[in-house]
Protein backbone atom coordinates (compact mmCIF):
# COMPACT_ATOMS: atom_id res chain seq x y z
CA UNK A 1 0.00 0.00 0.00
CA UNK A 2 2.79 2.65 0.62
CA UNK A 3 6.50 2.26 -0.28
CA UNK A 4 9.07 4.38 1.36
CA UNK A 5 12.72 3.67 -0.55
CA UNK A 6 15.65 5.36 1.06
CA UNK A 7 13.42 8.73 1.54
CA UNK A 8 14.95 11.91 3.09
CA UNK A 9 13.56 15.22 2.96
CA UNK A 10 15.54 18.76 3.42
CA UNK A 11 14.12 22.16 4.47
CA UNK A 12 17.31 23.67 3.51
CA UNK A 13 19.78 23.04 5.99
CA UNK A 14 17.15 20.93 8.34
CA UNK A 15 16.45 17.23 7.69
CA UNK A 16 12.68 16.75 8.22
CA UNK A 17 12.69 13.02 7.09
CA UNK A 18 16.14 11.40 6.99
CA UNK A 19 16.84 8.31 5.21
CA UNK A 20 13.17 6.21 5.58
CA UNK A 21 13.18 2.66 4.27
CA UNK A 22 9.54 1.50 4.46
CA UNK A 23 7.12 -0.68 3.12
CA UNK A 24 3.72 -1.28 4.53
CA UNK A 25 0.86 -3.59 3.66
CA UNK A 26 -2.92 -2.60 4.44
CA UNK A 27 -3.62 -2.56 7.68
CA UNK A 28 -3.67 0.02 10.77
CA UNK A 29 -0.48 1.65 11.65
CA UNK A 30 0.61 3.96 15.13
CA UNK A 31 2.63 6.87 14.18
CA UNK A 32 4.48 7.72 16.63
CA UNK A 33 6.92 10.29 17.48
CA UNK A 34 7.70 13.80 19.67
CA UNK A 35 6.25 16.73 18.33
CA UNK A 36 8.75 17.54 15.08
CA UNK A 37 9.83 14.56 14.67
CA UNK A 38 9.10 14.15 11.03
CA UNK A 39 5.45 12.84 11.34
CA UNK A 40 3.51 15.69 9.30
CA UNK A 41 6.51 15.44 6.25
CA UNK A 42 6.46 12.08 6.67
CA UNK A 43 3.01 12.02 5.42
CA UNK A 44 2.50 15.13 2.97
CA UNK A 45 5.14 13.02 1.23
CA UNK A 46 2.95 9.54 1.09
CA UNK A 47 0.09 11.67 -0.13
CA UNK A 48 2.52 13.72 -2.92
CA UNK A 49 2.08 17.20 -1.29
CA UNK A 50 5.97 17.77 -1.16
CA UNK A 51 8.38 15.55 -2.78
CA UNK A 52 11.29 13.71 -1.15
CA UNK A 53 14.62 15.26 -1.55
CA UNK A 54 15.69 12.03 -2.34
CA UNK A 55 14.38 8.20 -2.45
CA UNK A 56 11.02 7.14 -4.14
CA UNK A 57 7.39 7.09 -2.47
CA UNK A 58 4.79 5.05 -3.95
CA UNK A 59 1.47 4.74 -2.71
CA UNK A 60 -0.55 2.02 -4.07
CA UNK A 61 1.96 1.13 -6.06
CA UNK A 62 2.16 4.74 -7.51
CA UNK A 63 4.15 8.00 -7.66
CA UNK A 64 1.44 9.64 -5.52
CA UNK A 65 3.28 13.07 -6.70
CA UNK A 66 2.39 12.74 -10.45
CA UNK A 67 -0.97 11.25 -9.58
CA UNK A 68 -3.44 12.92 -8.04
CA UNK A 69 -6.10 10.53 -8.67
CA UNK A 70 -4.89 8.17 -6.12
CA UNK A 71 -6.12 11.03 -3.66
CA UNK A 72 -9.19 9.67 -4.44
CA UNK A 73 -8.84 6.58 -2.35
CA UNK A 74 -7.21 8.11 0.75
CA UNK A 75 -8.76 10.08 3.10
CA UNK A 76 -6.57 12.42 5.53
CA UNK A 77 -7.37 14.51 8.79
CA UNK A 78 -4.43 16.96 8.89
CA UNK A 79 -3.36 18.32 12.24
CA UNK A 80 -4.03 21.95 11.35
CA UNK A 81 -6.36 24.14 13.11
CA UNK A 82 -8.47 25.67 10.02
CA UNK A 83 -10.48 28.44 9.78
CA UNK A 84 -13.56 29.45 7.75
CA UNK A 85 -15.15 32.09 8.76
CA UNK A 86 -19.33 31.47 8.53
CA UNK A 87 -19.10 28.48 6.99
CA UNK A 88 -21.20 25.25 8.50
CA UNK A 89 -19.58 21.59 9.13
CA UNK A 90 -22.77 20.85 6.28
CA UNK A 91 -21.30 23.24 3.65
CA UNK A 92 -17.61 22.73 3.98
CA UNK A 93 -17.68 18.75 4.19
CA UNK A 94 -20.19 18.69 1.07
CA UNK A 95 -18.19 21.12 -0.75
CA UNK A 96 -14.67 19.04 -0.19
CA UNK A 97 -16.78 15.68 -1.32
CA UNK A 98 -17.53 17.32 -4.05
CA UNK A 99 -13.92 17.88 -5.15
CA UNK A 100 -13.79 14.28 -5.26
CA UNK A 101 -15.97 14.12 -8.35
CA UNK A 102 -19.61 13.79 -6.46
CA UNK A 103 -22.17 15.59 -7.71
CA UNK A 104 -23.82 18.41 -5.18
CA UNK A 105 -27.03 15.95 -4.19
CA UNK A 106 -24.46 12.83 -3.73
CA UNK A 107 -22.03 15.08 -1.90
CA UNK A 108 -24.77 16.51 0.44
CA UNK A 109 -25.86 13.05 1.43
CA UNK A 110 -22.78 11.85 1.93
CA UNK A 111 -21.20 14.62 3.90
CA UNK A 112 -24.84 14.57 6.17
CA UNK A 113 -23.91 10.49 6.82
CA UNK A 114 -20.68 11.60 7.91
CA UNK A 115 -21.29 14.06 10.26
CA UNK A 116 -23.93 11.66 11.33
CA UNK A 117 -20.56 9.18 12.12
CA UNK A 118 -18.86 11.51 14.43
CA UNK A 119 -22.07 12.96 16.24
CA UNK A 120 -22.12 16.59 14.52
CA UNK A 121 -25.69 16.60 13.18
CA UNK A 122 -27.11 18.04 15.50
CA UNK A 123 -24.64 21.79 15.01
CA UNK A 124 -24.21 20.63 11.25
CA UNK A 125 -25.83 23.87 10.05
CA UNK A 126 -23.90 26.28 12.88
CA UNK A 127 -20.91 27.70 11.51
CA UNK A 128 -17.30 25.65 12.18
CA UNK A 129 -16.38 28.86 14.22
CA UNK A 130 -18.77 28.30 16.68
CA UNK A 131 -17.31 25.02 17.58
CA UNK A 132 -15.34 23.81 20.06
CA UNK A 133 -12.08 22.41 19.16
CA UNK A 134 -12.91 18.85 20.03
CA UNK A 135 -15.96 19.40 17.67
CA UNK A 136 -14.20 20.87 14.82
CA UNK A 137 -11.74 17.82 15.48
CA UNK A 138 -14.53 15.30 14.79
CA UNK A 139 -15.67 17.55 11.43
CA UNK A 140 -12.13 17.00 10.06
CA UNK A 141 -12.70 13.82 10.53
CA UNK A 142 -16.21 14.30 8.74
CA UNK A 143 -14.26 14.88 5.75
CA UNK A 144 -11.52 12.52 5.63
CA UNK A 145 -14.67 9.68 5.65
CA UNK A 146 -17.16 11.14 4.12
CA UNK A 147 -16.14 9.85 0.64
CA UNK A 148 -15.50 6.44 1.79
CA UNK A 149 -11.21 5.99 0.77
CA UNK A 150 -9.26 2.72 1.40
CA UNK A 151 -6.90 4.73 3.32
CA UNK A 152 -7.62 6.75 6.47
CA UNK A 153 -4.74 8.86 7.64
CA UNK A 154 -5.21 11.24 10.66
CA UNK A 155 -2.23 13.67 11.89
CA UNK A 156 -2.71 14.27 15.80
CA UNK A 157 -6.48 13.29 15.73
CA UNK A 158 -7.07 13.20 19.52
CA UNK A 159 -5.87 17.01 19.65
CA UNK A 160 -8.12 18.75 21.94
CA UNK A 161 -10.90 15.79 22.69
CA UNK A 162 -12.36 15.58 25.74
CA UNK A 163 -12.61 12.45 27.44
CA UNK A 164 -16.18 11.30 25.75
CA UNK A 165 -14.37 12.43 22.80
CA UNK A 166 -11.69 10.37 22.99
CA UNK A 167 -13.15 7.71 23.58
CA UNK A 168 -15.56 7.96 20.71
CA UNK A 169 -13.12 8.76 18.06
CA UNK A 170 -11.18 5.23 19.26
CA UNK A 171 -14.67 3.60 19.41
CA UNK A 172 -14.54 4.93 15.62
CA UNK A 173 -11.34 4.49 14.84
CA UNK A 174 -11.32 0.71 16.02
CA UNK A 175 -14.51 0.23 13.73
CA UNK A 176 -13.03 1.32 10.67
CA UNK A 177 -10.08 -1.15 11.60
CA UNK A 178 -12.51 -3.68 11.93
CA UNK A 179 -13.89 -3.28 8.39
CA UNK A 180 -10.70 -4.47 7.72
CA UNK A 181 -9.73 -0.85 5.88
CA UNK A 182 -6.31 0.55 6.57
CA UNK A 183 -5.54 3.53 8.93
CA UNK A 184 -2.00 5.42 9.68
CA UNK A 185 -2.51 7.13 13.07
CA UNK A 186 -0.08 9.72 13.62
CA UNK A 187 0.55 11.01 17.56
CA UNK A 188 2.61 11.73 19.77
CA UNK A 189 0.99 9.95 22.64
CA UNK A 190 1.37 6.72 23.02
CA UNK A 191 -1.71 5.45 24.95
CA UNK A 192 -3.84 6.98 22.54
CA UNK A 193 -2.15 4.94 19.93
CA UNK A 194 -2.06 1.71 21.82
CA UNK A 195 -5.93 2.04 22.55
CA UNK A 196 -6.52 1.25 17.71
CA UNK A 197 -3.79 -1.96 18.87
CA UNK A 198 -2.25 -0.76 15.43
CA UNK A 199 1.47 -1.71 14.60
CA UNK A 200 3.83 0.87 15.61
CA UNK A 201 6.32 3.21 13.49
CA UNK A 202 8.75 4.91 16.03
CA UNK A 203 10.04 8.40 14.36
CA UNK A 204 12.03 10.63 15.68
CA UNK A 205 14.34 13.18 14.31
CA UNK A 206 13.52 12.77 11.19
CA UNK A 207 14.61 8.44 11.87
CA UNK A 208 12.42 5.52 11.67
CA UNK A 209 13.88 4.11 14.92
CA UNK A 210 12.07 0.79 14.99
CA UNK A 211 8.55 -0.40 13.86
CA UNK A 212 6.55 -3.68 14.90
CA UNK A 213 3.64 -5.24 15.45
CA UNK A 214 1.84 -4.03 18.96
CA UNK A 215 3.79 -7.17 21.61
CA UNK A 216 6.99 -6.28 19.90
CA UNK A 217 6.70 -2.48 21.06
CA UNK A 218 5.64 -3.78 24.62
CA UNK A 219 8.78 -6.04 25.09
CA UNK A 220 11.37 -2.57 23.86
CA UNK A 221 8.85 -0.62 25.89
CA UNK A 222 9.80 -3.28 28.99
CA UNK A 223 13.31 -2.86 28.42
CA UNK A 224 13.28 0.92 28.25
CA UNK A 225 13.50 2.78 31.45
CA UNK A 226 10.83 4.61 33.13
CA UNK A 227 11.38 8.05 34.75
CA UNK A 228 9.26 8.98 37.34
CA UNK A 229 9.67 12.74 39.21
CA UNK A 230 8.03 12.96 42.56
CA UNK A 231 7.70 15.98 44.74
CA UNK A 232 8.20 15.61 48.56
CA UNK A 233 8.69 17.58 51.79
CA UNK A 234 12.11 16.80 52.05
CA UNK A 235 14.10 15.52 48.88
CA UNK A 236 17.28 14.73 50.14
CA UNK A 237 15.66 11.90 52.82
CA UNK A 238 13.85 10.76 49.96
CA UNK A 239 16.30 10.04 47.61
CA UNK A 240 18.60 8.86 50.25
CA UNK A 241 15.80 6.22 51.10
CA UNK A 242 15.01 4.85 47.38
CA UNK A 243 18.42 4.70 46.67
CA UNK A 244 18.52 1.63 48.48
CA UNK A 245 15.63 0.52 46.65
CA UNK A 246 17.49 -2.20 43.96
CA UNK A 247 14.67 -1.82 41.84
CA UNK A 248 16.05 2.41 40.81
CA UNK A 249 18.64 3.01 38.70
CA UNK A 250 19.13 6.44 39.03
CA UNK A 251 18.17 9.29 41.26
CA UNK A 252 18.49 13.16 39.93
CA UNK A 253 17.32 16.27 41.59
CA UNK A 254 15.41 18.18 39.81
CA UNK A 255 15.31 22.13 42.10
CA UNK A 256 14.77 22.03 45.71
CA UNK A 257 11.88 19.67 46.31
CA UNK A 258 11.79 17.27 43.52
CA UNK A 259 13.85 14.00 42.73
CA UNK A 260 13.64 12.42 39.06
CA UNK A 261 13.63 8.62 39.81
CA UNK A 262 14.77 6.23 36.79
CA UNK A 263 13.91 2.61 37.29
CA UNK A 264 13.25 -0.36 34.86
CA UNK A 265 10.32 -1.39 36.75
CA UNK A 266 7.85 1.43 37.44
CA UNK A 267 5.04 -0.82 39.07
CA UNK A 268 7.13 -1.85 41.44
CA UNK A 269 8.73 1.86 42.93
CA UNK A 270 5.07 2.60 42.82
CA UNK A 271 4.00 -0.21 45.01
CA UNK A 272 7.71 0.35 47.45
CA UNK A 273 7.08 3.91 48.07
CA UNK A 274 3.54 4.39 49.90
CA UNK A 275 5.44 2.23 52.66
CA UNK A 276 9.01 3.88 52.34
CA UNK A 277 7.72 6.96 52.41
CA UNK A 278 5.39 6.39 55.72
CA UNK A 279 8.60 4.48 57.51
CA UNK A 280 10.80 7.40 56.64
CA UNK A 281 8.17 10.16 57.44
CA UNK A 282 8.16 12.25 54.76
CA UNK A 283 4.85 13.81 52.97
CA UNK A 284 4.70 13.13 49.09
CA UNK A 285 2.95 16.17 47.36
CA UNK A 286 3.09 15.20 43.82
CA UNK A 287 4.15 11.97 41.66
CA UNK A 288 4.83 12.42 37.74
CA UNK A 289 5.08 9.62 35.19
CA UNK A 290 7.23 10.87 32.01
CA UNK A 291 5.84 7.76 30.32
CA UNK A 292 3.30 9.91 28.19
CA UNK A 293 5.69 11.72 26.52
CA UNK A 294 7.57 8.72 24.99
CA UNK A 295 10.95 10.28 26.24
CA UNK A 296 12.28 7.13 27.88
CA UNK A 297 11.27 4.95 24.86
CA UNK A 298 12.60 6.87 22.50
CA UNK A 299 15.75 7.67 24.23
CA UNK A 300 16.18 3.87 24.87
CA UNK A 301 15.77 3.61 21.04
CA UNK A 302 18.17 6.46 20.35
CA UNK A 303 20.63 4.48 22.62
CA UNK A 304 19.98 1.39 20.34
CA UNK A 305 20.77 3.01 17.17
CA UNK A 306 23.88 4.36 18.04
CA UNK A 307 25.33 1.79 19.76
CA UNK A 308 25.47 3.23 23.15
CA UNK A 309 22.89 0.51 25.05
CA UNK A 310 24.86 -2.18 23.74
CA UNK A 311 28.46 -0.74 24.60
CA UNK A 312 27.21 -0.50 28.15
CA UNK A 313 26.10 -3.96 28.23
CA UNK A 314 28.89 -4.68 27.15
CA UNK A 315 30.94 -3.11 29.62
CA UNK B 1 -11.65 16.12 -15.40
CA UNK B 2 -12.60 16.22 -11.96
CA UNK B 3 -10.68 19.00 -11.81
CA UNK B 4 -13.84 21.12 -13.89
CA UNK B 5 -16.08 19.54 -11.02
CA UNK B 6 -14.04 20.66 -8.42
CA UNK B 7 -13.53 24.25 -10.03
CA UNK B 8 -17.26 24.37 -9.96
CA UNK B 9 -17.46 23.52 -6.83
CA UNK B 10 -15.20 25.69 -5.06
CA UNK B 11 -16.56 28.57 -7.66
CA UNK B 12 -20.39 27.26 -5.41
CA UNK B 13 -18.57 27.59 -2.31
CA UNK B 14 -16.73 30.96 -2.26
CA UNK B 15 -19.31 32.58 -4.18
CA UNK B 16 -21.40 31.60 -1.20
CA UNK B 17 -18.86 32.72 1.11
CA UNK B 18 -18.51 36.11 -0.42
CA UNK B 19 -22.15 37.10 0.72
CA UNK B 20 -21.01 38.39 4.04
CA UNK B 21 -21.51 41.73 5.31
CA UNK B 22 -18.10 42.95 5.74
CA UNK B 23 -17.31 41.72 1.57
CA UNK B 24 -20.97 43.09 0.58
CA UNK B 25 -20.18 46.69 1.97
CA UNK B 26 -16.51 46.92 0.15
CA UNK B 27 -17.99 45.72 -2.89
CA UNK B 28 -20.58 48.41 -2.93
CA UNK B 29 -18.50 51.17 -0.84
CA UNK B 30 -16.08 50.41 -4.40
CA UNK B 31 -18.97 50.21 -6.68
CA UNK B 32 -20.22 53.70 -5.47
CA UNK B 33 -17.19 55.44 -5.82
CA UNK B 34 -17.07 56.32 -9.51
CA UNK B 35 -21.03 57.41 -10.13
CA UNK B 36 -20.47 59.60 -6.79
CA UNK B 37 -17.00 60.81 -7.73
CA UNK B 38 -18.34 61.25 -11.19
CA UNK B 39 -21.62 63.08 -9.64
CA UNK B 40 -19.88 65.53 -7.90
CA UNK B 41 -17.30 66.65 -10.45
CA UNK B 42 -20.06 67.54 -12.46
CA UNK B 43 -22.47 69.25 -10.14
CA UNK B 44 -19.36 71.45 -9.02
CA UNK B 45 -18.93 71.89 -12.49
CA UNK B 46 -22.24 72.94 -13.74
CA UNK B 47 -22.71 74.89 -10.59
CA UNK B 48 -19.63 76.90 -11.30
CA UNK B 49 -18.51 77.54 -14.65
CA UNK B 50 -20.25 76.76 -17.78
CA UNK B 51 -17.25 76.35 -20.18
CA UNK B 52 -15.82 73.72 -17.46
CA UNK B 53 -19.35 72.12 -17.58
CA UNK B 54 -18.98 71.73 -21.40
CA UNK B 55 -15.20 70.07 -21.17
CA UNK B 56 -17.05 67.67 -18.41
CA UNK B 57 -19.81 66.30 -20.57
CA UNK B 58 -17.37 66.06 -23.70
CA UNK B 59 -14.70 63.78 -21.48
CA UNK B 60 -17.33 62.35 -19.21
CA UNK B 61 -17.00 58.65 -20.90
CA UNK B 62 -13.19 58.86 -20.57
CA UNK B 63 -13.78 59.60 -16.59
CA UNK B 64 -16.47 56.78 -16.37
CA UNK B 65 -13.62 54.85 -18.17
CA UNK B 66 -10.84 55.37 -15.65
CA UNK B 67 -12.74 55.65 -12.39
CA UNK B 68 -14.41 52.55 -13.06
CA UNK B 69 -11.39 50.84 -14.36
CA UNK B 70 -9.57 51.45 -11.06
CA UNK B 71 -12.45 49.67 -8.84
CA UNK B 72 -12.40 46.83 -11.34
CA UNK B 73 -8.78 46.20 -11.03
CA UNK B 74 -8.53 47.21 -7.20
CA UNK B 75 -11.55 43.97 -6.98
CA UNK B 76 -9.27 41.73 -8.87
CA UNK B 77 -6.37 42.80 -6.68
CA UNK B 78 -8.31 41.74 -3.61
CA UNK B 79 -10.15 38.32 -4.81
CA UNK B 80 -7.90 37.04 -7.14
CA UNK B 81 -3.96 37.58 -5.94
CA UNK B 82 -4.54 35.78 -2.36
CA UNK B 83 -5.36 33.03 -3.91
CA UNK B 84 -2.88 30.37 -2.42
CA UNK B 85 -2.04 32.40 0.19
CA UNK B 86 -5.57 32.81 1.78
CA UNK B 87 -5.82 29.10 2.11
CA UNK B 88 -2.60 28.65 3.23
CA UNK B 89 -2.97 31.43 5.75
CA UNK B 90 -6.53 29.60 6.85
CA UNK B 91 -4.53 26.51 6.84
CA UNK B 92 -7.53 25.41 4.54
CA UNK B 93 -4.70 24.44 1.83
CA UNK B 94 -4.38 20.59 2.88
CA UNK B 95 -7.80 20.05 3.40
CA UNK B 96 -8.09 21.06 -0.58
CA UNK B 97 -5.45 19.66 -2.35
CA UNK B 98 -5.85 16.61 -1.29
CA UNK B 99 -8.12 16.13 -3.39
CA UNK B 100 -8.09 14.39 -6.83
CA UNK B 101 -7.45 17.56 -8.94
CA UNK B 102 -7.08 19.50 -6.14
CA UNK B 103 -4.85 22.61 -7.21
CA UNK B 104 -5.87 23.13 -10.15
CA UNK B 105 -9.69 23.04 -9.30
CA UNK B 106 -9.04 25.97 -6.43
CA UNK B 107 -7.12 27.81 -8.72
CA UNK B 108 -9.81 27.68 -11.30
CA UNK B 109 -12.35 27.67 -8.78
CA UNK B 110 -10.89 30.77 -7.11
CA UNK B 111 -10.41 32.66 -10.44
CA UNK B 112 -13.79 32.56 -11.39
CA UNK B 113 -14.68 33.77 -8.01
CA UNK B 114 -12.28 37.01 -8.67
CA UNK B 115 -13.36 37.74 -12.17
CA UNK B 116 -17.72 36.92 -10.78
CA UNK B 117 -17.38 39.54 -8.72
CA UNK B 118 -15.34 42.08 -10.24
CA UNK B 119 -16.84 41.97 -13.30
CA UNK B 120 -20.29 42.35 -11.13
CA UNK B 121 -18.60 45.35 -8.84
CA UNK B 122 -17.34 47.11 -12.02
CA UNK B 123 -21.05 46.54 -13.87
CA UNK B 124 -22.54 48.22 -10.92
CA UNK B 125 -20.35 50.75 -10.70
CA UNK B 126 -20.62 51.39 -14.54
CA UNK B 127 -24.86 51.96 -14.83
CA UNK B 128 -24.39 54.04 -11.70
CA UNK B 129 -21.62 56.25 -14.14
CA UNK B 130 -24.28 56.14 -17.02
CA UNK B 131 -26.93 57.26 -15.03
CA UNK B 132 -25.02 60.46 -13.62
CA UNK B 133 -23.39 60.76 -16.84
CA UNK B 134 -27.37 60.44 -19.14
CA UNK B 135 -28.78 62.71 -16.02
CA UNK B 136 -25.79 65.71 -17.42
CA UNK B 137 -26.53 64.69 -21.22
CA UNK B 138 -23.19 63.42 -21.47
CA UNK B 139 -24.03 60.36 -23.25
CA UNK B 140 -25.82 59.81 -26.88
CA UNK B 141 -26.95 56.51 -26.33
CA UNK B 142 -26.37 55.20 -23.11
CA UNK B 143 -27.46 51.47 -23.08
CA UNK B 144 -24.82 51.41 -26.60
CA UNK B 145 -22.00 52.59 -24.27
CA UNK B 146 -23.06 50.07 -20.92
CA UNK B 147 -23.04 47.12 -23.94
CA UNK B 148 -19.58 48.08 -25.16
CA UNK B 149 -18.41 49.21 -21.40
CA UNK B 150 -19.51 45.78 -20.33
CA UNK B 151 -17.36 43.42 -22.78
CA UNK B 152 -14.22 45.75 -22.72
CA UNK B 153 -14.54 45.25 -18.51
CA UNK B 154 -15.80 41.61 -18.98
CA UNK B 155 -12.22 41.21 -21.17
CA UNK B 156 -10.37 42.89 -18.62
CA UNK B 157 -11.79 41.03 -15.94
CA UNK B 158 -10.77 37.66 -17.71
CA UNK B 159 -7.36 39.03 -18.78
CA UNK B 160 -6.07 40.74 -15.43
CA UNK B 161 -7.84 37.77 -13.13
CA UNK B 162 -5.71 35.30 -14.89
CA UNK B 163 -2.53 37.07 -14.68
CA UNK B 164 -3.22 37.99 -10.77
CA UNK B 165 -4.00 34.44 -10.16
CA UNK B 166 -0.95 33.44 -11.67
CA UNK B 167 1.04 35.95 -9.53
CA UNK B 168 -1.00 34.51 -6.82
CA UNK B 169 0.94 31.26 -6.95
CA UNK B 170 4.47 32.47 -7.93
CA UNK B 171 4.83 35.47 -5.20
CA UNK B 172 2.52 33.93 -2.24
CA UNK B 173 3.16 36.55 0.49
CA UNK B 174 3.35 39.37 -1.87
CA UNK B 175 1.29 38.98 -4.43
CA UNK B 176 -0.84 42.00 -3.87
CA UNK B 177 2.26 44.10 -4.30
CA UNK B 178 3.67 42.41 -6.70
CA UNK B 179 0.25 42.98 -8.62
CA UNK B 180 -0.18 46.62 -7.82
CA UNK B 181 3.25 47.09 -9.55
CA UNK B 182 2.52 45.03 -12.50
CA UNK B 183 -0.31 47.34 -12.55
CA UNK B 184 1.80 50.62 -12.56
CA UNK B 185 4.21 49.85 -14.27
CA UNK B 186 3.44 47.37 -17.18
CA UNK B 187 -0.23 48.57 -17.68
CA UNK B 188 0.19 51.93 -16.73
CA UNK B 189 3.63 53.68 -17.58
CA UNK B 190 4.66 50.80 -20.20
CA UNK B 191 1.24 50.88 -22.02
CA UNK B 192 1.59 54.46 -22.40
CA UNK B 193 4.73 54.34 -24.28
CA UNK B 194 5.14 55.46 -27.88
CA UNK B 195 6.68 52.14 -29.01
CA UNK B 196 6.39 48.38 -30.14
CA UNK B 197 6.44 47.60 -26.62
CA UNK B 198 3.21 48.95 -25.27
CA UNK B 199 1.22 46.38 -27.86
CA UNK B 200 2.37 43.68 -25.41
CA UNK B 201 0.22 45.52 -22.45
CA UNK B 202 -3.28 44.17 -21.94
CA UNK B 203 -4.14 48.00 -21.60
CA UNK B 204 -3.42 48.90 -25.19
CA UNK B 205 -5.69 45.92 -26.29
CA UNK B 206 -8.50 46.98 -24.31
CA UNK B 207 -8.00 50.61 -25.38
CA UNK B 208 -8.22 49.84 -28.70
CA UNK B 209 -10.77 47.50 -28.35
CA UNK B 210 -13.03 50.18 -26.43
CA UNK B 211 -11.96 52.68 -29.58
CA UNK B 212 -13.67 50.49 -31.71
CA UNK B 213 -16.90 49.83 -30.18
CA UNK B 214 -17.37 52.74 -28.70
CA UNK B 215 -15.57 55.75 -30.62
CA UNK B 216 -12.92 58.08 -29.82
CA UNK B 217 -13.90 58.95 -25.80
CA UNK B 218 -9.52 59.83 -24.75
CA UNK B 219 -8.78 63.57 -24.18
CA UNK B 220 -6.36 63.99 -27.17
CA UNK B 221 -7.25 64.22 -30.98
CA UNK B 222 -7.11 61.01 -33.08
CA UNK B 223 -4.22 61.99 -35.40
CA UNK B 224 -1.35 62.65 -32.15
CA UNK B 225 -2.79 59.15 -30.64
CA UNK B 226 -2.01 57.24 -34.27
CA UNK B 227 1.03 59.13 -34.73
CA UNK B 228 2.47 57.77 -31.81
CA UNK B 229 0.67 54.28 -31.54
CA UNK B 230 -0.06 53.09 -35.23
CA UNK B 231 -3.27 52.47 -36.83
CA UNK B 232 -5.76 50.17 -34.93
CA UNK B 233 -5.64 46.41 -36.07
CA UNK B 234 -9.25 44.85 -36.35
CA UNK B 235 -10.91 44.23 -33.50
CA UNK B 236 -10.58 41.01 -33.11
CA UNK B 237 -7.10 40.53 -33.15
CA UNK B 238 -7.42 42.94 -29.95
CA UNK B 239 -10.10 40.56 -28.52
CA UNK B 240 -7.73 37.54 -29.95
CA UNK B 241 -4.38 39.05 -28.05
CA UNK B 242 -6.47 39.51 -24.63
CA UNK B 243 -7.73 35.45 -24.89
CA UNK B 244 -4.80 34.32 -25.92
CA UNK B 245 -3.20 36.07 -22.63
CA UNK B 246 -5.52 35.00 -20.66
CA UNK B 247 -5.35 31.84 -21.95
CA UNK B 248 -1.67 32.01 -21.02
CA UNK B 249 -1.48 32.92 -17.78
CA UNK B 250 -4.12 30.46 -16.57
CA UNK B 251 -1.59 27.89 -18.07
CA UNK B 252 1.21 28.72 -16.17
CA UNK B 253 -0.73 29.59 -12.99
CA UNK B 254 -2.22 25.79 -13.46
CA UNK B 255 1.67 24.85 -13.94
CA UNK B 256 3.11 25.93 -10.91
CA UNK B 257 0.58 25.57 -8.67
CA UNK B 258 0.81 22.12 -9.71
CA UNK B 259 4.24 21.90 -9.12
CA UNK B 260 5.07 23.84 -5.99
CA UNK B 261 5.44 22.65 -2.80
CA UNK B 262 3.51 24.66 -0.52
CA UNK B 263 4.22 24.69 3.23
CA UNK B 264 2.14 25.76 5.76
CA UNK B 265 3.65 28.09 8.28
CA UNK B 266 2.78 25.79 11.03
CA UNK B 267 4.66 23.12 9.46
Amino acid sequence: MIELNGVSRLYKTVIGVNDINLSLDQGVYGLLGPNGSGKTTLINMILGQIKPTLGTVRLFGQNPWRRSKLLRRVGLCPALEFSYPRVTSLEWVSYLVQMHGFSRADALLRAKQALELVSLSHVMNQPITEYSLGMRQRAKLAQAIAHDPELLILDEPFNGLDPVGRYEMTALLKKWAAEGRSLVLASHILHEVEAVNPSFLLIYGGRLLASGAPDEMRRILANSPSLLTIKSSDSKKLAGMLSRLDVVKNIRFVGEHRVEVETMVLAEVLNLLPNAVTEAGISIEDVESNDESLKSLFSTLMKIQRGELLARKTL
Amino acid sequence: MNWINGALATFAFEIRRSFSLHRLMVAIGLALFPPVMLSVVARIAFTRNSRVAGDVVQYMEFAMVFLVALVCMLMLLLWATPNVHSELEGKTWNFLVIRPGGRVACFLGKYSVAVAVSFATALISLIGCVLVAQSYGGLEDPLYTLACLGGVYGLACLVYGAIFSLLGTIFIKRAMLVGAGFLIGVEGILAGLPAVVSKFTMSYHLRETGLSWLGWFVPYPESEYRFQFGPAWPVWMHVGCILLMTTVALVAGMIVITNRQYITSEE
